[in-house]
């Protein structure tokens, strides 16, 4: 890459030649203040943060916009930039809800972390009226009130998505970012993966709280309130806490859903084993019997949403599989009941979630049975941060525990669920097995790993060649389904997951900023705490899960049984938007 | 000096604007012939020696855009016409359009010769909603020169190709700023585009655009035939003529023709008849909505470019709207600031947030409640719109604000307790 | 990019779908149509406005996802997506009509209509609103009625055009 030569503040540097003026201010720690822009995403040029003064050239221009030129002389610091930005935030928070105490990004928002960069002082203008907040979906609430018109949110949704749910509607003083036709999210065809909330800098975009919900579950002594939790989260909540991305923190999570008064903690993953034997074995049985290949995962309710809406002509390959959060709830309400003796009316369940989307599949019609619905209330990892933060617990400081029986075992297959790639290379350690009707030892399958949008990777077993998929992002994704339209996706089995990077990446994880995004690779590292604790575990395939092997023998049957099915399994449907 | 010239609007009322042959006995088309015996350079040189200044209001050298167009040489090009008009008190082009359409065709025609691309030209005039009335018209006018062969393939046997068509604005002043425009003529919401690229190089469907204003490209062919006349006009540093739109508390609001250096109180006085009223003159704004307003004082400046500069004032779009004793400030800053709140797009935060505490401030204003707090509030704000705002509108918004506040200090300062 | 999803318009509102396909017919299907189709939809349609049936109608024939369709639908100012009265009348807002006291003109409608700016009567005859500068400012004080120009306005024209339009809404 060709390089040009430039001056910034006066200290010359050699950058590569199609940087803009912000990436190489960044490059030598001038973090040139930006709202709007984010890297790889939103590059509009719209919220005027970032100007910058170049030499011999009359007014002030963005930097985020500005491409290097050689000789070029930028100018970051000034008098005059000074005071530009700071009459532009006032400008931003004279139509800004400013009520920073009682908002859920206090102390986590970008808006407030520029104020105090900038060094905002004396009295600011307050905002006049406001629209109202818009939280008729079961996921994601818009609050007009904080949207500071930054786009970053269609962009995600457009162009990483590429699903456009969100419009920038009417202009000048009444423009909103809102679904078309001012729909909720849910009349909207939005599928719920968050990913929205995810780059929102402030808290115009929020999940819909459950925290209030599940609170009065606790404190009510008529109910045995039991929670799992999902493999994703323990990689990030630490992150809420002050820990360094990429932290598990399996055991003191444990403890503080403990400590916050669950009668028991289990762990999402006993059911990610247990939706390995199912979907593997509907996968043979769909090998065996010439049934619709390729078989695609079903765990992500994103991403069946987006089938559902967007190509529903495709449904019969969807695994029939309920997602593990619906497993458990099941189980748990069937047999976990019966194992103890309970009325499963009298049992709250509770998931805690990477995930947005979840909090829709758990509100699903179907999603329910003789025991009630599967699962009660959902909580984002950012909510149980926040109940663990209101239980006035010193998070780090609490002993690590272990899951309750049962319910909370696990195997290596099922922890790596959370990453791009996990649910197919879990499914492939069972499957092999069958195939080759023996204990294979080399179980690292490195090529379904990573952040690439789609992999491929073929496995020769029980003479065999099993050939997979996986796709990450609904974009993606949908490069799959065109392939099997056209009829060249000669694929066995393919994962899809809604979220870019997988559950590590989901819209209920802890906030990244846009710095933190660029200096670290979150999604990576989160992963790699997953992969770790799968490489240190004993049992590393769902099928030897010693309590998933109970359950069977006790309760279902086999994989596949008419319980099974009844349970743990689910339809789909064309879903109708506007 | 005080007489309205009559070149430019030279068949205005005399030629039957809806006829191409009569265009073509007046003269029509001579300036087209004559530049397709002519190098694009040559050409250039004509426009250069009358100095011909983009008549939009924006006043870059035409010249200029074009040897820049010439520069980027390419098979398939933009051309545009910005037929927007949208600034207040200018309704010139609509004169331009409804009594001479085949000028514009015209003009862009050569400017297609000049800098278009090689194989093929997309030429759209982009007329604003408001002149559906004449939207008819141009279509007409196109028609006939194509089937005259003044548009469509090989144009004189020069290899020139262009296709023509009227696109129709709907309603967003904000669409008059370049790239809104294409953004607007692409089917989308007019919102200004990001800069670089110019649209010199990525304009219109990513081609690279000639885009002038009606009035510029209506002189084009004048000048080519023959410019001897034009440039008998005018001043030392602006040559020829220019159409105004005189309007406010005048006898005889209307469009004229002025040579450059005549004086506003000419305009006014001798040109539009007095005011209409028995009041006496208290301001004028000249060059549209984000014109400076200036009081009685300055009407000895004569309208041209170095005469205005030297007040610190534009030429702009050629409105001068008169206002007699009767007119408040503050109804005008109402008008002008409402205006603006209402065309800005709402893309960046100077503009729409600036808008929006600009209308709260007019309305404290109004209502007797504003402190001298808020008129602090007010001088930053249109400070920092003009400073930091994405495109011209909201950088130039502040012109009228500003200049009113310097010239009528007591009375606006009256409004602020 | 993904093809617009297909609503159930065709079927629940042929006669809307049908005018669609006209306005599209007339101008060829393409983008940078949008613009013109939207205006031609709504100038057939009652209450003169572009409603969320029309825009999923136009998105699922020009294949233009609706989200943008609805973005284009809202910017413009020309293109309403609330139904508007029978007789539309835009008061100019601008410098020339200000000065040329359009605020009698306001009130003089404002009188003879019974309703304030920015609203529509109760009949839905008349919906009445401010609008931007449309170049008729040497005709000031001016107004459109339904597009059409009417300056020099006086109480007294005012009340004849008024009760024109009284009269053609009774007669149809």
């Amino acid at each position: 890459m060709e390089k040009a030569s430039i001056r910034i503040d006066g200290i010359r540097i050699e950058v590569p030649k199609d940087s803009t003026v912000l990436q190489a201010a960044r490059s030598i720690g001038i973090n040139i203040p930006t709202l709007c822009y984010l890297e790889g995403v939103n590059k509009t040029g719209a919220c005027r943060m970032c100007l910058v003064e170049i030499e011999g050239e009359r007014g002030l221009q963005t930097s985020c916009t500005l491409p290097v030129k050689e000789g070029m002389s930028v100018i970051t610091r000034s008098r005059r930039i000074r005071e530009a930005r700071k009459e532009n935030m006032r400008l931003i928070l004279a139509n800004h809800n400013s009520d920073c105490l009682s908002c859920s990004k206090n102390t986590n928002c970008e808006l407030q972390s520029l104020c105090e960069d900038l060094g905002m002082s004396g009295e600011l203008m307050r905002m006049q009226g406001h629209r109202p907040v818009d939280d008729r979906s079961p996921s994601i609430v818009r609050d007009p009130s904080k949207c500071i018109l930054c786009g970053r949110c269609i962009a995600v949704c457009k162009n990483v998505q590429g699903i456009g749910v969100l419009s920038m509607a009417e202009r000048g003083q009444d423009t909103e970012i809102l679904p078309a036709f001012g729909n909720s999210f849910e009349e909207a065809p939005c599928i719920f993966c968050g990913q929205c909330i995810n780059v929102c800098p402030t808290a115009a975009l929020t999940e819909k709280s459950e925290i209030d919900k599940v609170w009065e579950a606790l404190e009510n002594d008529d109910l045995h309130v039991v929670v799992q939790v999902a493999p994703a989260v323990r990689a990030a909540l630490g992150e809420e806490f002050g820990m360094p991305i990429g932290t598990s923190v399996k055991g003191l999570m444990y403890t503080s859903l403990r400590m916050l008064g669950f009668d028991k903690v289990f762990d999402t993953n006993f059911a990610a084993d247990l939706t390995i034997l199912e979907e593997g074995t509907e996968l043979l049985d769909r090998i065996k019997s010439g049934g619709k290949l390729p078989m695609i995962t079903s765990c992500s309710p994103g991403w069946i949403r987006y089938i559902e809406i967007y190509h529903p002509d495709l449904l019969e390959h969807v695994s029939s599989c309920k997602s593990p959060q619906q497993m458990m709830g099941s189980v748990l309400k069937t047999y976990y009941a019966q194992l103890n003796g309970l009325d499963p009316r009298k049992i709250f369940s509770v998931s805690v979630m990477p995930c947005t989307a979840k909090k829709y599949e758990a509100s699903k019609e179907e999603m329910a049975g003789g025991h009630g619905r599967d699962v009660d209330a959902v909580l984002t990892t950012r909510e149980l941060a926040r109940m663990i933060k209101e239980a006035s617990l010193d998070f780090a400081a609490l002993e690590p525990s272990a899951t309750d029986e049962i319910f909370g075992d696990y195997t290596g297959a099922a922890v790596i669920f959370g990453a791009t790639g996990g649910v197919m290379e879990a499914a492939i350690r069972t499957v092999a097995d069958i195939l080759e009707g023996a204990e294979i030892e080399e179980i690292d399958y490195e090529a379904v790993r990573g952040l690439e949008g789609v992999k491929e990777a073929s496995v020769d077993v029980g003479g065999l060649t099993v050939k997979v998929a996986v796709a990450h992002g609904t974009n993606n994704a949908r490069k799959l389904l065109e392939l099997i339209r056209e009829g060249k996706a000669d694929y066995h089995f393919i994962e899809v997951m809604a979220c870019p990077g997988g559950c590590v990446n989901g819209g209920g994880q802890p906030y990244i900023s846009p710095f933190d995004k660029e200096k670290f690779n979150v999604n990576q590292l989160r992963a790699e705490a997953l992969y770790k604790e799968d490489a240190e575990l004993m049992l590393r395939k769902s099928h030897q899960n010693p309590s998933v092997q109970k359950l069977y023998r006790d309760f279902l049957g086999k994989p596949g049984s008419h319980k099974a099915h009844a349970l743990l399994h689910t339809s789909y449907r064309k879903r109708n938007q506007f | 000096m005080s007489k309205p010239a009559s070149i430019i609007s030279k068949n205005f009322y005399k030629v039957n604007p809806d006829s191409i042959n009569d265009y073509i006995a007046a003269g029509g088309f001579e300036g087209l012939k004559k530049a397709a015996s002519m190098k694009p350079e040559e050409i250039i040189d004509i426009l250069d020696r009358s100095d011909l200044q983009g008549r939009g209001g924006a006043a870059f050298s035409v010249a200029k855009k074009w040897t820049h167009a010439l520069r980027v040489p390419a098979p398939v090009k933009g051309i545009m016409c910005n037929a927007d008009e949208g600034e207040p008190g200018t309704f010139k082009d609509r004169a331009l359009l409804k009594l001479n359409p085949f000028g514009v065709i015209e003009g862009m025609v050569i400017g297609a010769y000049v800098g278009g691309g090689s194989e093929m030209n997309y030429a759209r005039i982009y007329i604003r909603e408001e002149y559906t009335y004449l939207h008819e018209r141009m279509r007409n006018a196109i028609k006939q020169a194509e089937e005259k062969g003044f548009l469509g393939k090989d144009i004189l046997g020069t290899g020139l190709n262009i296709e023509m068509k009227v696109v129709s604005g709907a309603g967003a002043y904000v669409c008059g700023e370049s790239s809104a425009l294409l953004e607007s003529t692409e089917g989308k919401a007019g919102r200004p585009r990001i800069k670089p690229p110019r649209l010199n190089n990525v304009g219109l469907y990513n081609l690279p655009t000639l885009l002038n204003n009606v009035e510029s490209y209506s002189i084009v062919p004048i000048l080519v035939r023959d410019d001897s006349e034009y440039r008998s006009y005018g001043t030392e540093k602006s040559i020829g003529t220019k159409m105004i739109s005189v309007s406010g508390k005048v006898k005889r609001p209307g469009v004229y023709e002025i040579p450059f250096g005549t004086t506003i109180r000419e305009v006014v006085y001798d040109i539009a008849g007095g005011l209409s009223s028995r009041l006496p003159l208290k301001f004028v704004q000249i060059g549209g909505a984000s014109g400076a307003i200036l009081p009685a004082s300055h009407l000895d400046t004569p309208i041209s470019y170095e005469g205005l500069t030297e007040i610190g004032v534009a030429v702009g779009s050629g409105a001068i709207v008169v206002a007699d004793e009767s007119s408040s400030l503050l109804d005008y800053f109402d008008s002008l600031a409402h205006f603006f709140a209402e065309e800005s797009c709402g893309k960046c935060t100077p503009c729409r947030e600036g808008n929006r505490q600009l209308v709260r401030i007019v309305e404290l204003m109004k209502s007797g409640n504003a402190t001298s707090a808020d008129f602090q509030r007010l001088s930053s704000i249109l400070k920092h719109m003009k400073g930091s705002s994405f495109c011209g509108l909201g950088k130039t918004e502040p012109a009228p604000f500003i200049s009113a506040i310097k010239h009528f200090e007591d009375e606006i300062q009256g409004y602020f307790k | 990019m993904l093809k617009p999803l297909k609503s159930n318009t065709e079927e629940k509102y042929p006669k809307l779908y049908n005018k669609v396909l006209d306005a599209v017919g007339k101008v060829g299907n393409r983008r940078d149509n949008l613009i013109a189709i939207l205006l031609d939809v709504q100038s057939v349609s009652p209450g003169n406005y572009i409603s969320k049936e029309a825009m999923l109608a136009v998105s699922e024939i020009m294949g233009i996802p609706a989200q943008e369709v609805y973005e284009v639908a809202t910017f413009y100012h020309a293109i309403s997506t609330k139904p508007r009265g029978r007789f539309l009348i835009q008061l100019c807002r601008g410098t020339s009509c200000t000065v040329n006291n359009s605020v009698n003109v306001k009130d003089s409608l404002e009188a003879e209509l019974g309703i304030k700016i920015g609203s529509t009567t109760s009949d839905g005859i008349f919906t009445f609103e401010y609008t931007p500068c449309f170049g008729a400012c040497d005709v000031s004080p001016a107004m459109r009625l339904n597009g059409r120009i009417m300056g020099n306005l006086t109480q007294e024209k005012i009340r004849h055009i008024i009760c024109k339009c009284r009269e053609a809404a009774e007669n149809e």
